[in-house]
């Protein structure tokens, strides 16, 4: 059986009047229907980016595609013709994004929006497609939905109009979603309802998730499995439990060691030092080497490829068996 | 283990870049060079400028010289720009005209500059009442009949080269004011002002040295765009008899000497050469202006990166 | 550290936002955005403050520093009024309390370098002889951990962090006893996050100096605080011992924030109970009646909606632990028997090189 989604060796640079930067770096990764993947990653790494590609969304004419693949359900979408990617985008994949506010038009009413959204890929009439979107608010938790077709974004809180775009995203019964960083604009306690949200979606609906952010913290409990990216490399891919009790990568172990946690007082954070490299020049060697505290001379050499350190877990570092050996969330249970 | 380096930096913020900091003007600039048209425009500009300068002094025809034997010449290689009905070298008389043109475009550009900055930074720092109050006299202006406020200022102080580039300043510092007021109003509120605010630095500093330079992107491309407009006030002012006089020249009132001459007489040259030279140097300051506009534009010097 | 008088003691303070509308400008309404908060921060003390936008935490902290008016109430720091002064007496006790924003990219002028940024805060301020400042310049630099070849940099040569750490240089320029830091971590990247955690302790123990710290993550205020405060549409719904806090919680709204806390454990996020709110933080133009958060809670009864709590002393002896709240004994018990609603006790992954253990 082929997997819904199956990235393989993806590259985007972008052109910028510094040089080329190499935004992403040979990503693979793939989804199995109905499952979910966090891709975590800091600012710079790269791990939006990848999903505006999945988008065909990627801004023009500065990024580039350099190679690699990306099927969808068995289909290349990077040699699909543009009208035939759109068709996909939007009704099989599709995307919620950080903003809630600049994402939706503030001049035409959320039932009108949603109904536009739901004539134009499902080819059905403006009763029914009215009838789909009331649907749809009362499945995103709006309450009264019908009374709230005609309300604009304005008068829905931060809160609900991040629900109103999932709602958006849904009209299709898409079989991927994308949310790139869909809390980060939102309080601690809307982030919570919103991630119990597309929890119950998921179950109830069964689509696979994507799931985009810089917080290790946000999707332990969300998603089946993490992929960590860094500097337009993936350096850690592992099920969500392996990840976060056996990290194989350093920048993972150092991404869990910077969170803040409960012994207070007792010991400080470990950060990680440095800052991460300038994606303007090209990787001659792992590129987590300068901040990494297990380096060693061949880190230097030549930047090392993602290997399997366990079964489904793998890591892009050649010290990963030592990584891995230390003892990690919950050894002490 | 032998082959364990220690962490080789300690720490700590990490690495600030290591190629030499450039400077902002020397990142403008760069920013600048990119935009060809408006590099172009500025060689033009430059060139205008030394010409006008030096230019009369290098080509042997007085510009007052009337001589009745060489008058209504078409271009020639000694009359580049041909002569008009006194027989003045037109040559001349464009470098000249152009001292006079440049030198009040530029006076009264400066001029309406400093009012309009001024006006806009009080109002906008101010904010409340003054904000109010100024707003409403910007408002006034932008009412005023300006023609006629020319017309009675021309006339009652004689069209001296203040009394010009006071009319012009009087018809153009109102947009540099609304700019700057709208810079301040949203500068104020940046964090980088309260916390300037908050060790310490007094309100005039801050006006000084916090948010006037920042505001001043917006009012420089202004500025530019206000000198082409100057040239064609001066001009129109000159058209309508109420710009220098004769035997003064300036593009505008070359343009308009000429059109008897041109219209009846068939004598191109007359109107070609002047009104070509506005035209040039509209244009030139026009994209010097957009070139400007991209190179002090935030988003483009510096803050690069977009998204993650 | 009881007995010594309080650095800086906010007392009923109040900040109003007039709301006007029409041609007249009348004012119909006001945003309550501070509304009767007390408190106190001993010297060298960390206090954190928390809340969800809205909450007022912002406005609170501009208003102590009299970068906004208040409306009512007084601020004591170090024994004076600091509401009462005039500008000039204002400006001599500036230096002392200092501020480190939020937005790493806003709060540092575009066109200054980083030295030009700290040296103005020395030259206004009149710290020093003016022929020793540029080594005072370069020191407070390398004391936030940059290095000297910084000092001609424009701020968008740096990265978030260092902005930040620029930001921290500046306000120790002015020689400050009191630090507000407004959010001032939200803004950046996990792994920096906390190489500034640690920068700020280090220079509160370096330099003896006493925190206002502001944020929205429970679990980062609870790591850098001594006490915290947790505030709601302009009022303070809880401020106990930090530890306390978190173990403890008697406020329904501090038991939402901690369970919404993200754990970066699997098996932890799974076992522990959820609390989800509904709805969003009501318009603090026009906040509940009675207690403000009984439209979110499910503690709530008729007198939630009738009477504002007051803020009681819940605590033992010697070690308050304030709350508004009407269940609060209620609310207590709920969290004893549901621990797993605050986070588990657990051992982060301190994964080092051998090496390293050895040496």
């Amino acid at each position: 059986m082929t997997a819904l989604l199956e990235v393989r060796d993806l590259v985007v640079r972008f052109d910028t009047d510094d040089g080329t930067v190499h935004a992403v770096n040979g990503i693979s990764y793939s989804l199995e229907k109905g499952e979910s993947l966090a891709i975590v990653g800091e600012s710079g790494s790269g791990k939006s980016v990848g999903a505006l590609a999945l988008m065909g969304l990627l801004p023009r004419p500065q990024a580039r595609i350099e190679g690699g693949t990306i099927h969808f359900k068995g289909r290349n979408l990077l040699t699909q013709s543009g009208q035939e990617w759109q068709r996909t985008r939007g009704r099989e994949i599709a995307m919620v994004y950080q903003d809630p506010m600049t994402s939706l038009n503030p001049a035409l009413t959320v039932g009108q929006q949603l109904s536009q959204v739901i004539r134009h890929h499902l080819n059905v009439r403006k009763p029914a497609s009215r009838e789909r979107a009331a649907d749809l608010l009362s499945l995103v938790g709006i309450p009264n939905p019908r009374g709230r077709l005609d309300d604009y974004p304005h008068q829905f809180s931060g809160g609900q109009r991040q629900r109103v775009l999932i709602a958006l995203a849904l009209s299709c019964d898409p079989a991927l979603l994308i949310a790139d960083e869909p809390t980060t604009a939102l309080d601690v306690t809307i982030q919570a309802q919103m991630i119990e949200l597309v929890k119950g979606l998921r179950k109830q609906l069964g689509m696979a998730v994507v799931w985009i952010t810089h917080d290790l913290g946000v999707v332990a409990g969300l998603v089946d499995k993490v992929a960590v990216m860094y500097s337009g490399n993936m350096v850690e891919q592992a099920p969500v439990h392996d990840l976060y009790r056996q990290p194989a990568h350093p920048y993972t172990l150092g991404l869990l060691n910077s969170l803040p946690t409960l012994e207070h007082g007792t010991r400080r954070l470990t950060p990680i030092p440095g800052s991460p490299p300038d994606p303007l020049r090209p990787a001659t060697a792992c590129p987590f080497a300068r901040r990494c505290a297990w380096v060693v001379d061949r880190c230097r050499e030549s930047p090392p490829a993602l290997i399997r350190v366990a079964p489904q877990h793998s890591a892009a570092c050649y010290r990963s068996a030592d990584v891995n050996r230390q003892p990690a969330v919950g050894a002490q249970q | 283990m032998s082959e364990v380096r220690e962490a080789a930096e300690p720490v700590a913020a990490g690495d600030v870049p290591e190629e030499k900091a450039r400077s902002l003007r020397a990142e403008t600039w760069r920013q600048f060079r990119r935009h060809r048209l408006a590099v172009v425009g500025l060689a033009v500009l430059t060139l205008f400028t030394v010409a006008v300068i030096v230019g009369p002094w290098l080509i042997p025809f007085d510009p007052y010289y009337i001589d009745a034997r060489t008058a209504n010449l078409a271009p020639t290689l000694t009359h580049p720009m041909g002569t008009d009905e006194l027989g003045r070298d037109q040559l001349a008389r464009v470098l000249i005209g152009g001292r006079l043109t440049l030198a009040v475009s530029a006076a009264a550009v400066l001029v309406a500059l400093i009012v309009g900055v001024a006006v806009g930074a009080v109002a906008g720092y101010a904010g409340g009442f003054p904000d109010n109050a100024l707003m409403r006299v910007v408002d006034v202006f932008y009412a005023l009949p300006g023609l006629f406020i020319v017309i009675l200022l021309v006339a009652l102080i004689g069209p001296t080269f203040w009394t010009i580039v006071i009319a012009i300043a009087v018809l153009s510092w109102m947009n540099t004011a609304r700019l700057v007021r709208s810079s301040f109003l949203s500068l104020k509120e940046k964090e980088f002002v309260e916390a300037a605010r908050t060790v310490g630095v007094s309100d005039a500093r801050i006006v000084l040295r916090h948010i006037l330079p920042n505001a001043f992107s917006p009012v420089i491309v202004a500025a530019t765009l206000g000198v082409a407009n100057a040239i064609l006030i001066e001009s129109s002012l000159s058209f309508l008899g109420l710009g220098f006089q004769p035997p003064e020249a300036t593009w505008g009132g070359m343009l308009s000497e000429s059109k008897s001459a041109v219209i009846s007489l068939g004598q191109w040259w007359r109107g070609l050469f002047p009104g070509l030279m506005i035209f040039i140097t509209v244009l030139s300051t026009n994209f010097i202006g957009d070139g400007l506009r991209d190179a002090l534009d935030p988003r483009s010097a510096g803050n690069k990166g977009g998204r993650a | 550290m009881i007995d010594q008088p309080a650095l800086l003691e906010v007392r009923n303070l109040v900040k109003h936002f007039p709301v006007r509308r029409g041609v007249l400008r009348r004012q119909v309404g006001a945003v309550r955005a501070v509304d009767g908060v007390s408190f106190h921060i001993h010297h060298r003390e960390t206090l954190g403050l928390v809340g969800e936008s809205g909450s007022g935490k912002s406005t609170l902290a501009r208003t102590i520093l009299r970068l906004f008016e208040p409306s009512g109430g007084r601020v004591i720091f170090d024994g004076e009024d600091i509401i009462a002064l005039d500008a000039k007496a204002l400006r001599r006790i500036r230096p002392r309390m200092q501020m480190v924003f939020q937005d790493p990219y806003a709060s540092l002028n575009p066109r200054m370098t980083a030295g030009a940024t700290i040296m103005e805060s020395l030259q206004v301020n009149r710290v020093g002889d003016a022929s020793k400042r540029p080594q005072r310049v370069r020191e407070l630099l390398d004391l936030v951990g940059l290095p000297p070849k910084s000092l001609n940099r424009y701020p968008h040569e740096f990265s978030g962090g260092q902005r930040q750490r620029i930001s921290i240089a500046r306000a120790l320029a002015a020689d400050p006893e009191f630090i507000v830091a407004d959010e001032a971590l939200s803004a950046l990247d996990v792994s920096i996050q906390a190489q500034m955690v640690n920068l700020l302790q280090d220079l509160k123990d370096e330099l003896g100096l006493t925190y206002l710290f502001i944020a929205h993550d429970l679990a980062m205020v609870r790591y850098l605080a001594d006490r915290t405060a947790v505030m709601y549409l302009g009022r303070i719904a809880e401020l106990a011992d930090s530890e306390e806090l978190a173990q403890r919680p008697m406020h329904p709204y501090t038991l939402a924030l901690l369970s919404a806390a993200p754990i970066p454990d699997p098996v932890a996020e799974a076992k522990r109970e959820h609390i989800v709110l509904p709805g969003d933080v009501p318009d603090p133009g026009n906040p509940p009646s009675g207690c403000r958060f009984h439209t979110r809670c499910s503690f709530a009864t008729p007198v939630c909606q009738e009477q504002e709590p007051q803020l009681r002393d819940l605590g033992t002896v010697g070690k308050p632990h304030l709350v508004a709240c009407h269940h609060a004994e209620k609310v207590r018990q709920h969290g004893a028997t549901a621990s797993s609603v605050t986070q588990p006790v657990k051992t982060p992954p301190v994964g080092r090189p051998a090496s390293d253990h050895s040496l």
